[in-house]
């Protein structure tokens, strides 16, 4: 059964139209010009209990809207939510304690205060006995490697720091159901790391459904087995990672390393060259031919080291937008 | 005692806070001075001196313990910010956790205007007066400022809820302030007001957050008369748990949690 259920899902704005220059000012004092925008254009899905999903698409897709639909912030215009058996927007305090947002860009901590103090607060408002406080606290900051941390004021944190404090405060009652929106926005290569690996681990250790928004694909690769993906309001994708690939990239990134130059002429038939820039070439093959043809390659060409890869997936997702 | 320990941690942040917090007590206190020193300066007997002398020290602490400025917090980082988003997620209502937060700045600036009336008085060598009052006065007197602290939380609430529907609401928090010094009593007592301005304001909310309360510390009412503005307070009252349960309500549906 679906722990997360959406049906024709529709949220509109209204947004202020002005009309430029002085005169457009004077207007607006008279009368102001509103239009409507559809953020979230009738999204329909379901999702298990366990997933992790990767939620995919362009700045202004609607995938902040459609999670602040999901966690009871936002107010659907039509459609109808269910999670976890509760309609979001009725803000039931049994829901709001088994579910959790974090945005990359906002946080919820004191910042004058060691994060410790907001986990005392939450840990007040979730009403969470003292042994299970200590034990999340506990296994999270060694999850996140965060012990030392604490203590400290949360101004004084980096912002990789400040996010795992953000992440402890979010889970600190164990939500069933966990929305991440950008959780690695900003962070550094060894910090998104870090923090795609606790996410990985927290799923596979608590069971937990996490629903997950990000402009970093790495994120998405690493993570998700399933993704939707979202352009104006509208799903174009809702499948398996490998799916996406085989319908959209149906072919493999053959690179070679050359010993000696080359005739390109000699590769008709093989398949099409994305770059030859001597000693390196870039062949790009259909999937289900890629090891024969690089049998083949390696009969025909000096080679001195070749590699076998999928096409890059910001690739395959810039080529499923172009195609929207 | 969930309530307590959440006041308690609130608190810790405050004390962060508290030279922001000083400055502020510092800057209400400005006007009561001045009008203190006016009359001071008035040719008037000792004994009205001694009261109007009273109102405006007691005026300096209740309306430090009372008055909040929760409607911009509300509105600018809740609503225009989209910080509201943190509070709609806790299990915890809205407008409790706004008040255990208001309440530790409260309670640190009511200790600065004890502090500041105790030196003024001692300089100025004043004696305060809360005229001849009987117990039950005190008790009516007790709970019409517990009234009034909720009265004036819940008007401020209301008017940072305006924000749900409009860009910039700082103009009617401005009117407002106005509004609250001419009829609530911070320029002079009401019943120094022309006859149709004092009974003008009556009719409104503002006087039953500050001067009703303050006046009747200052010992300007009668048992009876205090039984009728704290009567007054629960109506007033009621009226704006009903105007902010129908604009939180509808205020939500509005709330695109910007900049979250």
């Amino acid at each position: 059964m679906s722990i997360i259920s959406v049906k024709n899902l529709v949220k509109e704005y209204s947004v202020y139209k002005k009309e430029p220059g002085f005169l457009g000012s004077l207007h607006s004092l008279i009368a102001r010009k509103y239009e409507t925008v559809r953020a979230v254009d009738g999204l329909s899905f379901d999702i298990e209990e366990g997933e992790l999903i990767g939620f995919i698409g362009p700045n202004g897709a609607g995938k902040t809207t459609t999670l602040k639909c999901l966690s009871g912030l936002l107010y659907p215009t039509s459609g109808k939510v269910d999670v976890l058996g509760f309609t979001p927007f009725d803000r039931k305090t049994k829901f709001l304690k088994q579910i959790a947002l974090v945005m990359g860009q906002k946080n919820q901590l004191w910042w004058d205060l060691p994060a410790i103090e907001t986990f005392s607060l939450n840990k007040e408002i979730y009403e969470i006995p003292d042994k299970q406080y200590k034990e999340t606290v506990y296994n999270l900051a060694e999850l996140l490697d965060a012990k030392e941390q604490l203590q400290v004021q949360v101004r004084k944190l980096s912002l990789g720091q400040r996010m795992k404090m953000e992440l402890i405060a979010a889970l600190l009652h164990n939500p069933r159901v966990l929305f991440l929106d950008e959780p690695t926005i900003g962070l550094d290569v060894v910090m998104q790391q870090n923090l795609r690996e606790f996410v990985k681990e927290y799923n596979r250790r608590y069971k937990a459904t996490i629903l997950l928004t990000s402009h970093y694909m790495g994120d998405v690769e690493a993570l998700c087995k399933r993704v939707i993906i979202i352009n104006h309001g509208k799903i174009l994708f809702d499948g398996l990672l490998s799916d996406l690939i085989r319908k959209h990239a149906p072919y493999k990134l053959i690179s070679i390393v050359l010993t000696n130059m080359i005739n390109p002429k000699d590769l008709e038939g093989l398949g099409e060259i994305k770059k030859f820039t001597y000693p390196e070439l870039v062949l790009s093959v259909p999937m289900n031919n890629a090891s024969e043809i690089t049998a083949k390659l390696l009969k025909r060409l000096p080679i001195e080291d070749v590699t076998i890869e999928n096409p890059d997936i910001e690739d395959i997702i810039r080529d499923v937008f172009s195609k929207s | 005692m969930r309530y307590v320990r959440i006041f308690l941690l609130t608190f810790q942040s405050v004390f962060e806070e508290r030279g922001r917090s000083l400055v502020w007590f510092l800057l209400s206190c400005i006007n009561p001075f001045i009008m203190m020193l006016f009359w001071r300066g008035a040719n008037i007997s000792s004994t009205t001196l001694s009261m109007i002398t009273s109102y405006y020290f007691f005026l300096i602490i209740g309306g430090s313990i009372i008055m909040s400025h929760s409607e911009e917090n509300i509105a600018l980082i809740d609503i225009q910010e989209g910080r509201l988003a943190n509070y709609l997620l806790k299990p915890f209502p809205y407008y409790s956790l706004k008040w255990l937060e208001e309440l530790p700045y409260r309670a640190l600036q009511g200790s600065f205007g004890l502090i500041v009336v105790a030196l003024f008085s001692f300089l100025f060598q004043v004696k305060l007066s809360v005229g001849s009052q009987s117990v039950v006065n005190f008790l009516l007197i007790f709970l019409m400022l517990i009234s009034a602290v909720t009265l004036a939380q819940l008007f401020k609430v209301c008017l940072g809820f305006i924000s749900f529907w409009t860009t910039d609401a700082y103009g009617i928090f401005q009117l407002s302030e106005m509004f609250m010094f001419i009829l609530g009593g911070y320029i002079a007592p009401l019943s120094f007001y022309p006859s149709v301005v004092a009974s003008i304001a009556y009719f409104l909310p503002f006087p039953y957050m500050i001067y009703f309360p303050i006046a009747s510390i200052a010992g300007f009412y009668t048992t009876q008369q205090l039984v009728f503005i704290f009567l007054g307070q629960l109506v007033w009252i009621s009226i704006f748990v009903f105007l902010y349960k129908s604009l939180w309500k509808n205020g939500l549906k509005q709330f695109t949690g910007v900049g979250q």
